[in-house]
């Protein structure tokens, strides 16, 4: 049979050959990621690696904190490092917007190949994901922030955690063909290489070093009056229609639920992706810890405490995770603690930050 | 299964090791239950339709070829009917009604039916009627194997969008053990690089420009976006048809069979006769074979002729689709056909052929067809007349200076094309990528189209082939 096609079969894998050496040469080994624009999904996290690399200190016991926007925007490490004094613990803000539990899972393994780097890792996770109505398995995204952290060993598993045929495939094609995964970006630097040049060279260290000393944003919603039976402000204050339009999605919102199936799609994603976390830190006895992030603006007043999932506490029944209390932040979930529906001002990301590290560091062995 | 997705280089790369461990005829069964596969993923009840078709068109060749006299007449016409209701029926039933009751001034609801067009019915139709009339000339004994003949109707490359494939080119190939030759397997890959980049890469850059015009969004009769649409709709059915093609033939290839070319580029035709005989060659030489000539063609006066035109243009235009805009195409490159005729025969008359035809003005001539052709697209994809004429409006207006506003890659593609194609002139690039050049250079080729394609490629876009509608 391969007598018959040889002809063909030679040149196939010569093809072959020569692209998974080129694609190794210039992806796989790592030579084009720190090339990638800042300011795209794939530059978040080469920019989020670079970050971790050079605010990780050696000497001391280091906490990872991770998380999406909520995180990056509501969590100062200075702040908690302040909080918790000469203890030698040291925070370190590893969030990325727009990201879960499974980019996470991939950029611990880039950043902390051993799993002996970080003294605790503490992710945020929505304790009660009732209200998510897309499903987190099938965020496609996801494969964009995942593109550098991505190996040809995760061809067959990787692919195989989104629940979408059309994201599947995508998945597949993000691992076999890096190139094609990174085209546009590498289109852009092909059509401006000296602007990419000065960005990377000249940007991006000061970028890290801004990002490292963001106090957060200054402007705070309003305290609005609500009606307890509506669950919905009685009056929208001196902004009125403009402020109306911009909180009225929050407070339905609220009321959404999701379907069974998608519930139970997210929560076993949940399962899937805090499971590998943690048990490959399990092996190294480094606590991985589990928060409910301070939810929204008027949830401390209109819902109650998030209560953990099951998949939550059936990963803590195994030893595999600490769940932080779901109340334990309550207390910041007010309009004066955020400047959007979702994120955190200076303020409460200053409060949050102390009240974290205070629980956190005396759990850390 | 598109051409463009994974899951069919897998099953291409499985039919083809499988072919290669079979002997001849178990690989004929292989290849008919492979084509008979790739058809059920469209749609699997159309399995039953083609495999009727199929048995049907075998014993009406059989009757053909055991008749004589009036008898074959009868068998033939047979034939060619149960072909043409076949077609009539899935293709165009809706499209007579509405067009009856428009006329007739009736409700059409309760006589159209909810009708699913089978993909690539066009194409296998046509292949039946070739067959019967091939039969009928005594040009090809029938086939008296009904494998071979299924094999010929079904052979999944050509199955959905052609190229039209005539029987006798295709049964001489049937039962030749797979063996490929070095030429084979550069032929053939050259082939399909060459075809995913045309569709991957540029067909689907083009795409969505020119459905953001054609998609009914209201332009207020601007020049620039209409001229842009019919630009990047042009440049997206070549791309996109000849890259289906390429990618037909190529595979074919790896199969051990050889199709016929389809595409030599048409963009660069310098009349419009000579358009047609570039431009989906295999479709204008059927017409031309089993539609025209039977019509007398050019046999029975000059007014015949004109009107032999006009009726195989239109005719041809209809086969595209059930609509009129289709027919209007057609009919308009009829009158082109037939004014190129009369134009021609007026120079010749005069005695100016040499002036006409001097190098220096082929660029011009070029350059005509070019935009007669392009004119000629707006109707094939426009969703009705009220569109057509309203982009027809928009276009004679000149562009203005928001022209060069477009995404510069408008122009670019189309100049680099023609750069390619000045450079490959007479295809010695391309020819000499599969006789004469090295491995290392042929490596080195097909890694730079991968790159290409993986650079440039669309893979997201999910953009079906134009061709597989009609």
């Amino acid at each position: 049979m391969f007598a018959r096609l040889l002809p063909l079969l030679k040149l196939l894998a010569a093809l072959v050959l020569v692209l998974l050496v080129l694609d190794g040469l210039v992806f796989r080994s790592g030579l084009y990621a720190p090339w990638i624009e800042m300011n795209s999904t794939a530059g978040a996290t080469v920019g989020d690696l670079q970050f971790i690399r050079k605010y990780t200190h050696p000497a001391a016991k280091n906490i990872l904190v991770l998380g999406n926007s909520q995180i990056g925007e509501g969590f100062s490490a200075p702040t908690a490092d302040q909080a918790v004094g000469a203890s030698g613990l040291h925070f370190v803000n590893g969030a990325i917007a727009g990201t879960s539990p499974r980019v996470w899972n991939y950029l611990l393994r880039e950043i902390d190949p051993a799993s002996d780097r970080f003294a605790a890792i503490a992710m945020m996770v929505d304790y009660d994901p009732a209200h998510w109505t897309g499903l987190f398995a099938d965020y496609s995204l996801d494969s964009s922030y995942a593109a550098p952290l991505l190996r040809l060993s995760d061809l067959f598993d990787y692919p195989a955690t989104f629940l979408d045929r059309n994201e599947r495939e995508r998945a597949r094609r993000t691992i076999l063909l890096p190139l094609q995964a990174m085209r546009l970006d590498i289109l852009d630097f092909i059509a401006h290489p000296l602007r990419r040049y000065r960005e990377i060279v000249h940007s991006r260290p000061a970028w890290l070093e801004a990002a490292a000393r963001y106090p957060g944003r200054d402007t705070a919603l309003p305290d609005l009056p609500i009606d307890d039976t509506l669950d919905m402000p009685t009056d929208w204050g001196a902004q009125g229609k403009e402020l109306q339009a911009k909180l009225e999605p929050y407070f339905h919102g609220l009321k959404i639920s999701a379907s069974k199936d998608t519930l139970a799609a997210n929560i076993a994603y949940e399962h899937e992706w805090i499971g590998r976390i943690a048990a490959r830190y399990r092996a190294k006895g480094i606590p991985v810890f589990v928060f409910s992030v301070p939810r929204g603006p008027w949830h401390g007043t209109l819902v109650a405490p998030a209560q953990p999932n099951a998949a939550l506490l059936d990963l803590s029944r195994a030893g595999l995770i600490r769940i932080l209390p779901g109340d334990a932040f309550v207390s910041f979930e007010k309009p004066g603690f955020f400047f959007d529906t979702l994120h955190m001002n200076h303020l409460g990301r200053e409060a949050f930050s102390q009240r974290f590290a205070e629980i956190v560091a005396p759990l850390v062995p | 299964m598109l051409f463009d997705t994974f899951e069919y280089w897998i099953f291409f790369a499985a039919s083809v090791l499988l072919l290669a461990a079979l002997r001849p005829t178990a690989g004929k069964w292989l290849l008919v239950a492979a084509s008979y596969v790739f058809y059920a993923f469209w749609d699997v009840r159309f399995v039953f339709l083609l495999g009727a078709s199929t048995l049907a068109n075998w014993l009406f060749g059989l009757w053909i070829a055991d008749s004589a006299g009036s008898k074959r007449k009868r068998a033939l016409i047979c034939a060619i009917a149960f072909n043409l209701v076949t077609l009539g029926f899935f293709k165009y039933f809706n499209f007579f009604v509405d067009t009856l009751a428009a006329l007739l001034h009736f409700d059409p609801n309760g006589m159209v039916l909810r009708i699913v067009l089978p993909v690539g019915i066009s194409f296998f139709t046509f292949e039946g009627i070739a067959y019967a009339v091939d039969i009928y000339r005594r040009d090809l004994p029938a086939r008296r194997s009904a494998l071979d003949f299924a094999l010929f109707i079904s052979f999944f490359p050509h199955l959905i969008a052609g190229p039209i494939i005539r029987p006798m080119n295709f049964f001489p190939q049937v039962g030749q053990p797979l063996r490929l030759t070095d030429e084979d397997a550069r032929w053939g890959l050259r082939e399909i690089l060459k075809g995913l980049f045309k569709k991957i890469a540029l067909s689907n850059f083009y795409a969505p420009i020119a459905d953001a015009y054609f998609h009914g969004q209201n332009w207020n009769d601007m020049s620039v976006p209409a001229w842009v649409g019919v630009l990047a709709f042009t440049l997206q059915i070549y791309f996109d048809f000849s890259g289906y093609t390429d990618i037909a033939r190529g595979c074919a290839r790896l199969l051990g069979f050889r199709f016929p070319s389809n595409f030599e580029r048409p963009y660069l035709s310098a009349n419009i006769a000579d358009f047609w005989r570039r431009w989906h060659i295999s479709l204008s030489s059927w017409l031309r074979d089993y539609l025209y000539i039977p019509l007398g063609g050019n046999r029975r006066g000059e007014a015949r002729t004109y009107l032999n035109m006009l009726i195989v243009m239109g005719l041809g235009g209809l086969w595209h689709g059930a609509s009129w805009n289709f027919a209007l195409w057609g009919l308009y490159h009829g009158v082109l056909l037939g004014l190129h005729r009369l134009w021609r025969r007026g120079v010749a008359a005069a005695g100016i052929g040499d002036i006409v035809d001097r190098p220096w003005l082929q660029p011009f001539w070029i350059a005509l067809t070019f935009a007669l052709v392009a004119l000629g697209w707006v109707p094939f994809r426009a969703p009705d007349f009220a569109s057509t004429l309203k982009t027809l409006h928009a276009l004679a207006a000149l562009p203005d200076m928001q022209l060069v506003a477009a995404h510069p890659a408008i122009a670019l593609v189309p100049l680099l094309a023609l750069a390619f194609c000045w450079l490959d002139r007479d295809r010695r690039w391309q020819d000499w990528l599969v006789e004469r050049a090295s491995f290392r250079a042929v490596v080195a080729s097909g890694a730079c189209a991968l790159i290409l394609i993986e650079l440039f490629g669309q893979l997201d876009a999910k953009i079906p082939f134009i061709y597989f509608q009609f």
